[in-house]
């Protein structure tokens, strides 16, 4: 069962963190860039999230930062933003507004990022790991994205730099942790958490959206480095633990650790140094005076805080107590809105077993064979061709395989699944004959095992079902084939 | 802030941040004006007690939002109009690394 | 013969009396042979022409309305109209053509006006004499004496203004005095609105916080004519007030029984006794009338104003002018070096030397170690002058002062101030303008032959009163 392998990994993970002693001694805190999935951008009516189109086709005179344009602030990115400070337990704040963060880059279109700096959203919140341990927020702040740049023959080499602002001003929020993470391990189910978080919310776009980190790492009692920019959760941990080898391998040497910005290599997993930082840079915020102040009541903050929905911990238990699920099915299930909206969906018209062996047995791990977060794949999904076969499996007419089959020719293949059932001859009625068939043949050319078996030899059983097994070239199914043979050795 | 001595290593760092190259007589021209503009505004050191909430607009103002609508862009080639430096629907911009 | 008011003509164009066509090439010819003033920074005569055609089409089909039918208006340079060159005078936005409309242009082209050009300017509106014209700009010339400066910044504007002899009138804009300083100088109406009365969108920022698109004519109602024209809430706008006022003058405009301050502080040091003079024989002619003359004094805002104000300006410029840097729009080198470099050299070569001097101050005011000190500081000192300027309006409908200290110095003369000398010039009209305060210059007299401005001040969106008070006055020259 290598699929359950892997969908555990985050959890198995952990409790590895927990006993690696080398882990114990790095500290690592991130700031996270999540795209928040509106129509528009944070600050012009642009449409944010085109950036797989043609380049500087979604973007006007605001985001192009021209002469006499103006922002005017995105009222759902400031609610998704609310949602999210909220759920991780932030203080949020009355009264915040937004700053001018001037810097010279050339994916910066006004050469100043609008964002927050004195007065976040939220403030002091806590994501809380499977394990109980509490990583501290210490902000979530607003931002606009930049523009995105292409170095034609790769970033060092490059004589000039191409720039699409298709991406500039798309909402982001920035979750800024302390540097409580202990692990790669555990800065991953951070992100782990996080995303949960933001599946619930649905503020994220699981298919479009990017979530960036810049993760800090330092062993303790040394400097650290920020590696910047770093996309997808996946490439954190493998930055982090490229990061934290580097910096014990160092200190173990007795050699010093500069204070540093370093990229990451996507290729070859490896972190690289950008630029030293002897200095801060001296962004010179000031408020930006062409934007309002919001100003929030506590009837307000209240308001919102009521209307967010169940969240994953609360799901996991209800599901547990609600289906009979085991705990950890359930926190599987529950780990994604996604999934549990599937899980319940199935529920209605199948079993919860049923349900739950699809949905965390099959539909998981066809996600991540694919590399994919379940969410990825929703638009694949016919819930109600989906739903039929189920009640096949269920009412016994197909096995376990064909519905394995079945469901990975639908997602991948956007394959009716009962189209291939039928055209691939999957049916039960079908096949067990035929395997009725390959079990007799099996008996009769082996009267000395039959023999065995009588005498109640369990090998001689496995032996039988093996032959069978082979014969039939994988169609049937173990279970089946004992059946069988149990029945006319009575 | 009064005392604050605007030097030349100070202005320098001030220049470099604002990506401004400065020659040499335009330091030596600059240096006492903003010694002299900054000693002038010191004058607003003497309110002692200046603990009003600051005025970043001069009306108040508060929650003026937009609705999360798309509306209509620009097309590549208005988006481009005024630049000097593109190529095949981008910007092109100097390199980033030094 | 007196010539035809900006209401009167407008009132005629729409009967279809005049031919627009032909009266906008009359007036291009004008602004063609005024060349040598440099009031204008481009002249928008293609523009102008289709739009006049347009105007005259309308009226054949009896469609002929709006506030501005047919009259040509010349617009600061800083504000952005579609297709025309928009530099706020300044090298840097070399060949900016706005890819759209500043909300004001949209109005005033909706109301039928005539956009005839981009009136001069200091660059970037960083002056008082608009004598800081930006790297390869002419400096404008005072039609009353070739020798004095318009004033600033939007001197282009008052000057044509004050030129013109056809009806006319300026989109201008005020930042710490730009409207009233010009106003006073080229001896014509300048009227600054309340902050956020006028949509901001398009306007090429100095300072957001303290700009205010306002209007000019040679008369009060006609600079009200246009500020109403303009004026009104702008979603594209955060700061644009969701307000409707009207401020159109009286028919027989009277100060009788008006409560008017006089700020006992912009009548002693620092100004021109002659000036002072001029002034309070304008507020003893209101009192024969039967205004409640009183004095007040602004002590704050007399000693505070001015820092706070160059502060909280500079601050904010250094921020808007960081997006010039060679890439998108205006000035382009050839590209080479690091970004660093490449930036640095095209600020460097086309950005002229007060906009340096305010984006090393203003960068320097925001920096950290300073921020407090300097930006965050006058940011609350503005609150406790507004709050002075509040507690003078519970007393007062209006308030009134010279609008500066002297009458339009001679370009020699300026040449000789040091920058915080010159700063120092703009005592009287830096208050109203920190405190987003709508006030007018009108005319006051002549001090040697040279206009002297009086100013008006009220309340936030008390523009009415300013409009009584100035009209009253203009009434009895
Ligand atoms: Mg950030
Ligand atoms: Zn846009």
């Amino acid at each position: 069962m290598t699929e359950q392998k892997i969908m555990v990994k985050p959890f198995e993970a952990l409790a590895d963190a927990r006993f690696q002693k080398p882990w114990e001694k790095i500290m690592i805190g991130l700031e996270c860039h999540v795209q928040l999935n509106t129509d528009s951008k944070l600050f012009c009516s642009c449409p944010a999230g085109k950036e797989t189109e043609e380049p500087n086709t979604a973007c006007c005179e605001v985001c192009l930062g021209m002469p006499g344009s103006k922002p005017a602030l995105n009222k759902k990115a400031l609610d998704y933003a609310l949602k999210v400070a909220l759920a991780l337990n932030c203080n949020i704040n009355e009264k915040f507004f937004f700053s001018r963060k001037t810097y010279f880059y050339p994916d910066m279109s006004k050469n100043f990022q609008i964002t927050q700096y004195e007065i976040p959203v939220g403030e002091n919140g806590f994501i809380e790991l499977q394990g109980g341990k509490k990583i501290r927020i210490r902000r979530i702040h607003l931002e606009e994205d930049p523009a995105a740049l292409i170095h034609e023959s790769g970033l060092l080499s490059s004589n000039y730099c191409l720039v699409d602002y298709n991406r500039s001003g798309i909402p982001l929020i920035e979750v800024v942790t302390e540097p409580d993470m202990a692990s790669p391990q555990e800065a991953r189910e951070f992100l782990d958490q996080l995303t949960m978080f933001l599946s619930y919310l649905d503020v994220f776009d699981f298919e479009n959206g990017t979530l960036k980190a810049d993760c800090n790492l330092s062993v303790v009692g040394n400097e650290r480095a920020e590696i910047k920019n770093v996309t997808g959760k996946k490439s954190v941990e493998k930055a982090l633990e490229f990061e934290a080898k580097r910096q014990l391998e160092l200190v173990k040497q007795g050699k010093q650790i500069v204070r540093e910005t370093r990229g990451f290599d996507e290729k070859t997993l490896s972190t690289k140094s950008l630029r030293k930082k002897e200095s801060e840079e001296d962004y010179g915020y000031i408020t930006d005076t062409d934007l309002a102040a919001v100003v929030l009541s506590k009837k307000e903050i209240d308001a919102i805080r009521k209307s967010l929905p169940e969240l994953h911990s609360d799901k996991a238990k209800r599901l547990a107590k609600e289906f009979g699920l085991s705990d950890y099915d359930a926190k599987v299930i529950a780990g994604s809105r996604f999934l549990s909206e599937l899980f319940e969906e199935f529920a209605k018209s199948s079993s919860a077993k049923t349900a739950n062996f699809f949905v965390s047995g099959i539909f998981v791990s066809i996600a991540h064979h694919d590399n994919k977060e379940p969410e990825e794949l929703s638009s694949m999904l016919d819930v109600s061709q989906l739903k039929e076969l189920l009640s096949l499996f269920e009412k016994g007419k197909i096995n376990e395989k064909a519905l394995k089959e079945a469901a990975i020719a639908h997602i991948t293949k956007s394959k009716n699944p009962l189209d291939f059932i039928r055209e691939n001859g999957l049916f039960k009625e079908a096949s067990s004959g035929e395997i009725e068939k390959i079990v007799e043949r099996a008996l009769a050319a082996n009267p000395k095992a039959v023999a065995d078996l009588k005498t109640g030899n369990e090998k001689s059983l496995n032996f039988l079902v093996g032959l069978a097994m082979r014969e039939s070239k994988g169609k049937a199914e173990p279970r089946e084939i004992k059946r069988i043979i149990e029945e006319k050795i009575k | 802030m009064a005392g604050i001595k605007v030097d030349k290593d100070l202005l320098q760092r001030v220049a470099a941040n604002a990506r401004l190259n400065l020659t040499d007589a335009e330091i030596k021209k600059f240096l006492p004006q903003m010694h002299d503009i900054l000693d002038a505004f010191s004058r607003l050191d003497e309110p002692a007690d200046l603990n009003e909430e600051p005025s970043f607009q001069p009306v108040p103002l508060k929650n003026v939002f937009r609705g999360d609508k798309a509306g209509k862009c620009l097309s590549q080639e208005e988006a481009l109009s005024n630049t000097k430096h593109s190529k095949n629907g981008y910007f092109k911009g100097p390199k980033v690394v030094e | 013969m007196k010539a035809q008011s900006a209401l009167e003509f407008v009132a005629e164009a729409r009967t279809g009396r005049i031919d627009l066509e032909e009266n906008t090439h009359k007036i291009l010819d004008k602004v063609f042979a005024s060349e040598k003033y440099n009031f204008f920074n481009s002249v928008s005569k293609d523009l102008a022409l289709h739009q006049a055609k347009e105007l005259n089409a309308k009226v054949k089909s009896g469609k002929a309305s709006g506030k501005l039918f047919g009259l040509p208006v010349s617009v600061k340079d800083c504000i952005c109209v579609k297709g025309i060159e928009s530099r706020a005078g300044s090298r840097i936005l070399s060949g900016y053509l706005p890819v759209f409309d500043a909300t004001v242009i949209a109005k005033a082209k909706a109301e039928g006006a005539i956009i005839i050009g981009k009136t001069s300017q200091d660059e970037f509106g960083f002056g008082t004499f608009s004598a800081n014209a930006g790297l390869g700009f002419k400096v404008p010339k005072n039609p009353l004496d070739f020798e004095r400066a318009c004033g600033g910044s939007s001197g282009g504007s008052a000057g044509m203004t004050a030129f013109a002899d056809f009806p006319h009138v300026s989109i201008s804009e005020s930042t710490g005095g730009s409207i009233a300083c010009p106003a006073s100088f080229c001896g014509v109406a300048g009227f600054t609105p309340t902050y956020g009365l006028v949509s901001r969108y398009g306007l090429i920022d100095y300072a957001n916080s303290l700009d205010k698109i306002g209007s000019m004519g040679k008369t009060v109602s006609e600079s009200s004519l246009l500020l109403e024209a303009i004026a009104g809430h702008d979603e594209k706008d955060s700061t644009s007030l969701n307000e409707k006022i009207s401020f159109s003058p009286a028919k027989s405009p009277s100060a009788k029984g008006m409560k008017i301050g006089v700020i006992k502080e912009f009548f002693g040091q620092g100004i021109n006794s002659g000036v002072s003079r001029i002034a309070w024989d304008s507020i003893k002619k209101l009192e024969k009338e039967g205004a409640k003359i009183r004095e007040i004094s602004l002590p704050l805002n007399a000693k505070y104003a001015i820092p706070a104000y160059y502060i909280i300006a500079m601050a904010e410029s250094s921020t808007n002018l960081a997006k010039y840097c060679g890439m998108r729009y205006g000035a382009h080198e050839s590209l080479s070096g690091s970004f660093n470099e490449y930036f640095s050299k095209v600020r460097s070569c086309n950005f002229g030397e007060e906009a340096k001097r305010r984006i090393l101050l203003g960068t320097f005011a925001r920096m950290s170690g300073f921020r407090d000190a300097y930006y965050l500081r006058a940011m609350k000192a503005r609150t406790r002058l507004i709050n002075e300027f509040k507690t003078a309006f519970k007393d007062f409908d209006v308030l009134v002062n010279p609008t500066m200290p002297v009458p339009a110095p001679k370009f020699s003369e300026i040449e000789k101030l040091s920058p915080i000398q010159q700063y120092a010039m703009d005592l009287c009209t830096v208050p109203a303008n920190l405190a987003g305060l709508p006030h007018i210059s009108i005319n006051a007299g002549l001090l040697q032959k040279m206009p002297v401005g009086i100013m008006f001040t009220a309340g936030h969106l008390q523009e009415e009163r300013l409009v009584q008070a100035a009209s009253a006055l203009e009434a009895l020259k």
